[in-house]
């Protein structure tokens, strides 16, 4: 162990003596935290309750990034009702905090009902289930936010704890609760190993400890230990994607389907050879009588003809709906093939319709001058600090040119956490350039800037990244062609994840861009207490148009994920080819693919 | 200020015996501590009946307490989770035990309530219920999907594959139907769940060392920094330690720093004291911004935390020099600043007043 690691864990340990001195004095949680309730609620939370606290570990965070996405509707509807609601508010405010303290953990109760139960509901009423979960999230942010609220935004806290770094500013931790005490120290062991300042196996069992201490003095519970750990486990497994290789075969083709599918049409993407797997993305637009219906369930679309494909050796393939989405206008799905097309298979002719025509596609790879996906990566190296702070300033980015609703809001004070930390222990040069583009972007878009933060950054503003003058410069811009592009590309692996690009779609304001993605490190950011996503989507098309991207849909299973990104601005709408770029904690990957737009 | 310590007693001179009661075998058994050892005072054959249960017969509750004291009688992970001060108690109980086997996993999904759409106007988050012919359709299908799904169980079971079940996630407007892992994943996965589970076994041991009690937690966590200590078996592999022991310290001589100074413990800063004597301190600032820089060596915590004596009389106690349980003569320090003086002092239910006659 080199001393600036024996630096940073000292560090983090005394950060954890000073969390369990915060904690010590505050007033103990009751023991009967129901008892208030009436009896029917008593018993049936009570009922619940073994099975529920499991869960809610996995919900609060789910719940959190939902609460995140809501805050652009919320606030519109902030606006419309303040006026009648001040009044309201002040006189209810007491019954309701009151309510929302005692709805918080009822909520999560409930919600653990559901989610345990879930990979049976899965099988059976996993509809029911997954609303009643969203609604309860919806139900248990609602208190958690206004108990936030109320309290003043206290998780504004900036500074890192008293006594830890000489000069730290005062700081409200007072207002934390051990679990959100908790939580802050996981993203600041986070932010330090990603950050390379400390092992990230030594910063677990440091995270590890501090909850057990709490568990050990009943301020957290117990039970919520093994999850925690199994989070912990597979956010650290190293096993990257399935060795093998991997394909994408653009299709692109757009096939008629029957009136009984509820789709007017549905465009083929790509199809994509994987080890475990081989899937076909597709996009369907929704019949006039389904406009607006948002279907929750994509599999009858097809209605009695089951789609199939047959290869040239006379094999027949069945194609299952993998996972789908839908919106108010369109449908979009995975189609999984099965059985796996065997090496050497030389062509598939896909039959998604009776209506449809065949669609053969070529499977024995584009030769050596082809004109399509050019792959490279990964990039230039640079510090993992310095990437990590970046990060945080391409998230922001994305949200400013995503219609910037939340960012009056967004909360910097975690990121400015880790900053000190690393200030503290001596692993921040490599980024003091990074902070200063973070502080910039901030205060170009006037978001608030914790004084940790722009206490490490080096004076005056820094100039920004002409790829972010682009995005600001085109942010708000509507557009962007209405259309769809088979793009297909298999990145390189990077950092244990192998990523493929599927397709993308583009409307007015922005661009949907799916990728699949293989390896241990695809969960959702929900899942990680940090305060820096894992990875960082970038692109630019042919016509000098950049683009930044948040997460959107995804669904993950194991090491598998489906993600849908959202790529903001629009893209230029006379673009023929986009160059997409994700930096992981290591370095980064590109590919450019043409848009092959077919009729749009 | 410095001194020269003199080799002090043994870690436990201080430590009074003490006994727990632990159910085990239907009964009530007795556990003792005596002399830096934990022993089951009830069975008194106890070398025989571990070799009964290595050979397949019952274990017992007391013997398994006995085997993990021993394995935890070096481990960190004591003093990052044991008390810190008299004030830091502990809750957990034997009941608390039965929760800590959990371990999870399989599958998640995710889907925004309100993935934003690009067309323009609003657009509602809230899930809506397909139209009737559109539910007719989805009832249909599904029906034939269960009907397909269990053929192909049933042609899978046959085979002796692993087909198995898919999991089905419905989140929002995503819905992901993902088969199960493959052999290889699967085996992933069980190493994942295996690796959790010994991790919560390892912290069920350590909880239950700790429902001993009080008494219990202070000599466990006395034995271990003990084993850090010059002297004891770790002391050789101290350096990997030091950020361990450090926190370790500063943990527990920041509270005793407040009783003793009236200082914000936040500003004791600490490191561990590895050289002849028996360390150092200094202070500095004025007022509320006093800070207190202390190095101490790890044996402080056995010798001197663990029986209760940090502060005695006003004085903070940094080394003891002579032991003989209750009397005991320690080096302390009156005051920042103030040389260190010798104390005697006398163990009288549980408070360590100053001996008569002491200087």
């Amino acid at each position: 162990m080199t001393s600036a690691q024996q630096r940073a864990e000292t560090y983090l340990r005394l950060r954890v003596e000073a969390e369990l001195r915060r904690v010590q004095a505050l007033p103990r949680p009751e023991p009967a935290p129901y008892g208030h309730l009436p009896a029917p609620l008593r018993g049936a939370t009570r009922l619940a309750g073994p099975l529920g606290r499991n869960a809610a570990t996995v919900l609060t965070p789910l719940a959190a990034s939902a609460a995140r996405t809501l805050r652009p509707l919320a606030e519109s509807a902030e606006q419309a009702m303040r006026p009648l609601t001040d009044s309201v508010l002040t006189s209810l405010q007491p019954l309701a905090d009151s309510a929302a303290r005692w709805m918080q953990p009822l909520a999560g109760q409930v919600i653990g009902v559901v989610l345990p139960a879930a990979d049976e509901a899965a099988r059976r009423l996993h509809p029911l289930a997954w609303q009643a979960a969203g609604r309860l999230q919806a139900m248990q942010q609602s208190g958690a936010d206004r108990v936030t609220q109320w309290r003043g935004q206290a998780s504004r806290a900036t500074a890192t704890l008293r006594g830890a770094q000489a000069g730290a500013e005062p700081d409200r931790q007072e207002d934390l609760t051990a679990e959100e005490g908790l939580r802050r120290l996981a993203v600041v062991a986070d932010g330090l190993a990603r950050a390379g300042a400390i092992d990230p196996g030594t910063a677990d069992s440091i995270v590890a400890d501090l909850e057990t201490a709490l568990a050990a003095r009943g301020r957290i519970e117990p039970y919520r230990l093994g999850m925690r750990q199994m989070q912990r486990l597979h956010q650290r497994r190293a096993a990257g994607p399935p060795a093998g290789p991997y394909v994408a075969v653009p299709a692109g083709a757009l096939v008629p389907v029957g009136p009984e599918s509820g789709l007017t049409e549905v465009r083929l993407f790509t199809l994509v050879l994987a080890p475990d797997r081989a899937v076909l993305t597709v996009v369907g637009r929704l019949s006039d009588e389904n406009l607006r219906s948002e279907h929750l369930d994509p599999w009858p679309l097809f209605g009695d003809h089951r789609p199939a494909a047959r290869d040239d050796r006379g094999n027949r393939y069945e194609l299952r709906e993998d996972s789908g989405w839908s919106d108010q206008e369109n449908w979009g799905g995975v189609l999984r093939l099965n059985p796996v097309p065997p090496a050497g298979t030389q062509w598939l002719d896909l039959i998604i319709s009776p209506q449809a025509p065949t669609v053969r596609l070529d499977l024995t790879g584009p030769g050596p001058d082809h004109d399509g996906p050019k792959p490279e990566g990964p990039g230039p190296a640079v510090s993992l600090a310095e990437r990590l702070v970046d990060a945080a300033a391409l998230e922001l980015l994305a949200l400013a040119a995503g219609g910037g609703h939340s960012l009056p809001r967004h909360d910097l004070s975690a990121v400015a956490d880790v900053v000190t930390a690393l200030g503290a222990v001596g692993a921040l040069e490599p980024a003091q350039a990074a902070v200063g583009r973070l502080v910039t972007l901030a205060g170009r878009l006037g978001v608030a800037i914790p004084s940790a933060l722009s206490a490490a950054s080096p004076p005056g503003p820094a100039e920004l990244p002409e790829a972010w003058r682009n995005v600001l410069e085109n942010t708000g811009r509507l557009d962007g062609p209405r259309a769809a592009a088979p793009v297909s590309a298999v990145l390189p692996e990077l950092d244990g994840v192998r990523f493929v690009l599927t397709g993308l779609r583009s409307v007015e304001a922005g661009a949907d861009l799916y990728v699949m993605a293989w390896g241990a490190r695809v969960m959702p950011h929900f899942l990680h207490d940090s305060a820096f996503r894992l990875w960082s989507w970038s692109a630019r098309d042919d016509r000098g148009r950049w683009h930044v991207a948040e997460e959107g849909n995804s669904s993950s299973s194991d090491q598998h994920a489906d993600l849908t990104l959202r790529l903001v601005p629009p893209l230029h709408p006379e673009s023929a080819a986009l160059t997409v770029t994700v930096a992981g904690p290591s370095g980064e990957v590109t590919a450019t693919v043409p848009l092959d737009w077919g009729s749009r | 200020m410095s001194a020269a310590a003199a080799a002090g007693p043994p870690w436990w001179a201080l430590l009074p015996p003490a006994q727990a009661q632990v159910a085990c075998g239907g009964g009530s058994h007795r556990l003792r501590w005596d002399q830096g050892r934990l022993t089951a005072a009830d069975h008194p054959d106890a070398e025989g009946e571990l070799v009964l249960a290595a050979l397949g017969g019952d274990r017992s509750a007391c013997l398994d307490l006995v085997e993990a004291w021993g394995r935890r009688g070096e481990d960190l992970q004591v003093l990052a989770v044991g008390p810190r001060s008299a004030a830091d108690e502990l809750t957990i109980t034997p009941d608390d035990l039965d929760h800590l086997g959990m371990s999870g996993g399989g599958w998640f999904a995710y889907s925004p309530l309100t993935a934003r759409r690009f067309r323009p106007g609003p657009s509602w988050p809230w899930l809506r219920r397909p139209p009737l012919a559109v539910s007719l359709r989805i009832a249909r299908r599904r029906a034939a999907d269960r009907a397909a799904m269990a053929a192909a169980r049933r042609r899978a079971a046959a085979a002796g594959a692993g087909l198995g079940m898919m999991s089905t996630v419905t989140g929002g407007a995503r819905v992901a139907r993902h088969a199960r892992p493959g052999p290889m994943r699967r085996h992933q996965q069980q190493q994942a769940r295996d690796e959790a589970d010994r991790a919560a076994a390892r912290r069920a041991e350590l909880f239950s060392l700790l429902a001993l009690g009080p008494e219990f937690q202070r000599r466990l966590s006395a034995a271990v920094a003990a084993a850090w200590a010059d002297g004891g078996d770790r002391a050789g592999d101290r350096d990997a330690a030091r950020p361990a022991l450090v926190a370790a310290l500063a943990g527990r001589l920041a509270p005793a720093a407040q009783d003793w100074l009236g200082i914000d413990p936040g500003l004791v800063e600490v490191s561990l004291h590895e050289e002849s004597g028996w360390g150092r301190l200094e202070l500095s600032g004025a007022g509320r911004e006093r800070r207190l820089r202390a190095a101490l060596p790890a044996g402080w915590l056995a010798s001197v935390w663990a029986p209760g004596l940090a502060v005695v009389a006003g004085h903070l106690v940094v080394a003891v020099t002579e032991a003989a349980w209750p009397d005991a003569t320690v080096l302390a320090v009156p005051g920042p600043g103030a040389e260190p003086v010798i104390l005697r002092v006398r163990a009288v239910d549980g408070e360590w007043p100053r001996a008569e006659g002491a200087r």
